[in-house]
């Protein structure tokens, strides 16, 4: 750790002479300040140096070694009002000390500096203070006018001053000592006149073209950053990149507690820009390389976002527009703000599903953001009349937007900005980007899949469903084999669909499969669908004695299946009406039956009712004939 | 130090001085060795390089910061020979180097004194 506080103090009383180099050490784990004290202050001088050293003693000449306070060491932080730097640095630029921010030409200082300062004046209220070597005033506010930042506004209002500081060499001749206390002063009194909080310096290097002597150069920097920290500004320095240093003029040793690194390179013909936090002392901070853009609102330094996977989930379901789709799908469709892939082949139906997808989400009036990486506007909603959707009245409603461009044309980051800003911009519910494997070209597998990443955590921590189509580029073979690509691409998609076009009997027919859903339960048939003029519609399952079929061969399974039942629905009246008649006959057999025996009973009937009459006519006569003789029988 | 102007009082020199007057405006910051060391050295050489034909008018950016502004002073101390034309370099420094000095204050390197009235030059041995 470097003691300011304490070097101040001696710098003032030194003047001309040595200063005090202080080096930390590292033993036993603890930390020893190296002190060498030049030789004429050995002596130890009870009233300034012994006070401000403070830790060290200095009793012999030489080396001292003293343990020191291990304490933790936190930054204030200032916001810088460049997009996504805050969010790097876990807050912006630490508050009252200079930051170095290096760079090759057209790398962006400049830009980086001025965004600094103006937005410091419109977002934070800061005043802000501009020094520049190198570029005339004029230049600087007609090159930023067109950023958005209106510099004469902002100097009007006193809010901003814009200094510009000429160094030119044939202009001085060097006679003797000197120092650059003018230009403290110049500083101090812009800093003064409004009270400014941030000031921006481009480029410091431009002095050592002025002045030739580097020794008095050198530590006259070293005052100034000193003399920064003193004041309370923060400061933003730019330095031009050295060949195998960070600046030039070594710049980097004087700015100790942030040094940022532009880089501007070409890669497979596409030119991106990187930021790399190079040191930044007291705090946390990544240390990989972001890409960023200059785009007309500024720099933007793509987010890293919530890779922490903390965005939370819905339990809302959106329909699919295909309601037969919709009962595959655990009987409702999606879950808001999952991600969807629809991979298959060349003229599977991708896009159709995705369009009518869209077109369900604008009639419940959601907005839609359409990203088109294969074909323009215009032809997709001509192609998609031509399936019953017309996706025309949504753009004119302000529900649906499209966004065509060439994946070649940019690169990968640059899309990703594109897309996230008009992400934030348009705010949809509904994202789709038809297809994702036009990125590939444009980057390698690991460049896509982070950048897709990225912009899925983005939509699914805004709640924003995703629906990506992915072209398999696979031979026109029936079994389906997965890329590689593919499938670490799905790992990041909570379903999948995968749609395929089935050869048989001479003709393709069109088939999809709901690969995995996750959260829901999901239907795993193979199902066969058409587009036709009423838009997706999804048929039903024909199973035959040789498996599913499709087509038309599932069209004469119908119509064959369909001769039969009819066949069958006649032998069965057939047999009713078969035993109809066996049954009348059988009745008329019983009714014979019945009467005859009726018959029989009654003459049976007679029969017994004249032999009871004769057996009682017979008693009768005994009886008459015993009464007759007056004896019993 | 004496010859200390006031800003008010600094005049604007529009029309080039007749003769060999030199008008000279030393840029300093408090009175430091240094300041103090190059103020008697420009005395030293209008002295003997300007006969007495001269004028130095110090000003202390500390009291006066705006000027430094400006004037666009970046270094102290600085030396500027008044009007400011084209090719008239700023002199920065201790002034020390004599000749340096006199190049860029556009004085020729030879003694003048005066003599009864009148201006004779000596051309210096070396």
């Amino acid at each position: 750790m470097f003691p300011e506080c304490f070097s101040l103090s001696i710098i003032q009383k030194c003047n001309n002479k040595k200063f005090l180099s202080v080096a930390p050490i590292f033993k036993n784990q603890r930390v020893y300040y190296l002190t060498h004290l030049p030789y004429e202050y050995t002596q130890p001088q009870k009233n300034d140096l012994s006070f401000a050293l403070g830790r060290c003693s200095f009793t012999k000449p030489g080396v001292h070694l003293k343990p020191a306070r291990t304490g933790k060491f936190e930054f204030e932080k200032v916001a810088s009002g460049i997009k996504g730097l805050d969010d790097i640095t876990g807050g912006g630029l630490p508050k009252g000390r200079p930051a170095l921010v290096s760079g090759g030409p057209g790398c962006g200082k400049t830009l980086f500096a001025m965004e600094f300062i103006a937005r410091g004046i419109t977002e934070y209220g800061d005043p802000g203070v501009f020094v520049a070597f190198e570029e005339k005033i004029d230049d600087l506010k007609k090159n930023f006018k067109s950023m958005g930042f209106e510099l004469d506004d902002l100097v009007r209002k006193k809010k901003l001053i814009l200094d510009h500081i000429t160094i030119e060499r044939s202009e001085i001749e060097e006679t003797g000592e000197y120092d650059l206390e003018g230009l403290f002063i110049r500083l101090g009194s812009m800093i003064d006149e409004i009270g400014a909080k941030r000031i921006a310096i481009d480029t410091l290097e431009a002095l050592f073209s002025g002045f030739s002597n580097e020794a008095i150069l050198r530590s006259e920097l070293r005052r100034l950053f000193l003399w920064l920290k003193d004041r309370g500004v923060t400061a933003v320095v730019t330095g031009e990149r050295g060949d195998s240093t960070i600046t030039k003029h070594g710049l980097e040793e004087y700015v100790a507690d942030c040094v940022i690194t532009l880089d501007h390179r070409v890669t497979n013909q596409i030119a991106t820009r990187r930021l790399r936090i190079v040191k930044y002392r007291g705090s946390v901070h990544g240390t990989d390389e972001y890409p960023f853009l200059i785009s007309s609102s500024g720099i933007s330094v793509l987010p890293i976002t919530s890779m922490s996977l903390t965005h939370t989930a819905s339990d809302e379901r959106i329909s699919t527009g295909i309601p037969r789709l919709d009962m595959m799908l655990g009987v409702k469709g999606f879950y808001r703000g999952s991600s969807v892939l629809i991979s298959g082949q060349a003229g599977t139906g991708k896009t159709s599903i995705t369009a009518t997808f869209v077109d369900a989400a604008c009639k419940r009036n959601e907005k839609c953001l359409f990203f088109i990486f294969e074909e323009s506007e215009s032809q997709l909603i001509r192609n998609m009349r031509s399936i019953g959707i017309d996706l025309e009245p949504w753009t004119k409603k302000g529900l649906l937007k499209f966004h065509a461009v060439r994946p070649t044309a940019y690169s990968l980051e640059m899309h990703l900005s594109m897309m996230l800003k008009l992400i934030d911009e348009f705010k949809p519910r509904v994202l789709a980007v038809d297809p994702i494997s036009n990125l590939y070209p444009v980057g390698d597998d690991i460049q896509v899949r982070s950048m897709l990443m990225r912009l899925i955590d983005y939509a699914k921590s805004l709640h924003i469903t995703g629906l990506f189509t992915n072209l398999s580029t696979d031979s026109a073979t029936e079994t389906y084999a997965l890329e590689p690509t593919e499938m670490h691409v799905s790992s990041l998609m909570d379903a999948w669909l995968i749609l395929k076009n089935i050869e048989g009997n001479g003709e393709r027919n069109r088939v999809f499969s709901i690969i995995k859903a996750r959260g829901m339960a999901h239907s795993n048939q193979l199902r066969e669908f058409v587009l036709s003029d009423k838009g997706i519609q999804l048929l039903d399952l024909y199973k035959g004695t040789q498996g599913v079929l499709f087509g038309s061969a599932r069209m004469a399974q119908e119509s064959r299946e369909k001769g039969e039942r009819f066949r069958r629905n006649e032998e069965v009246a057939r047999m009713k009406r078969e035993i109809d008649n066996k049954r009348q006959v059988m009745d008329n057999e019983i009714a014979l039956l019945k009467a005859k025996f009726a018959r029989e009973e009654d003459e049976m009937k007679v029969l017994i009712g004249q032999d009871v009459s004769r057996e009682n006519e017979v008693e009768k006569t005994n009886e008459e004939i015993a009464a007759q003789r007056k004896v019993d029988r | 130090m004496t010859k200390k102007a006031d800003f008010k009082e600094i005049p604007e020199t529009k029309k080039r001085v007749k003769g060999d007057f030199v008008d000279l405006r030393l840029y300093v910051a408090d009175e430091t060795p240094r300041c103090l060391t190059a103020y008697e050295n420009i005395r030293k050489i209008c002295d003997e390089y300007a006969g007495g034909k001269y004028r130095i008018t110090v000003v202390d950016l500390l009291k006066h910061p705006e000027i430094a502004r400006r004037d666009e002073i970046t270094a102290i101390p600085t030396l500027i020979r008044m009007p400011r034309t084209e090719g008239r370099r700023k002199i920065i420094g201790a002034l020390t180097d004599t000749k340096k000095v006199l190049e860029g204050i556009d004085l020729p390197k030879k003694t003048i004194y005066r003599d009864q009235g009148k201006i004779r030059q000596i051309n210096p041995a070396h």
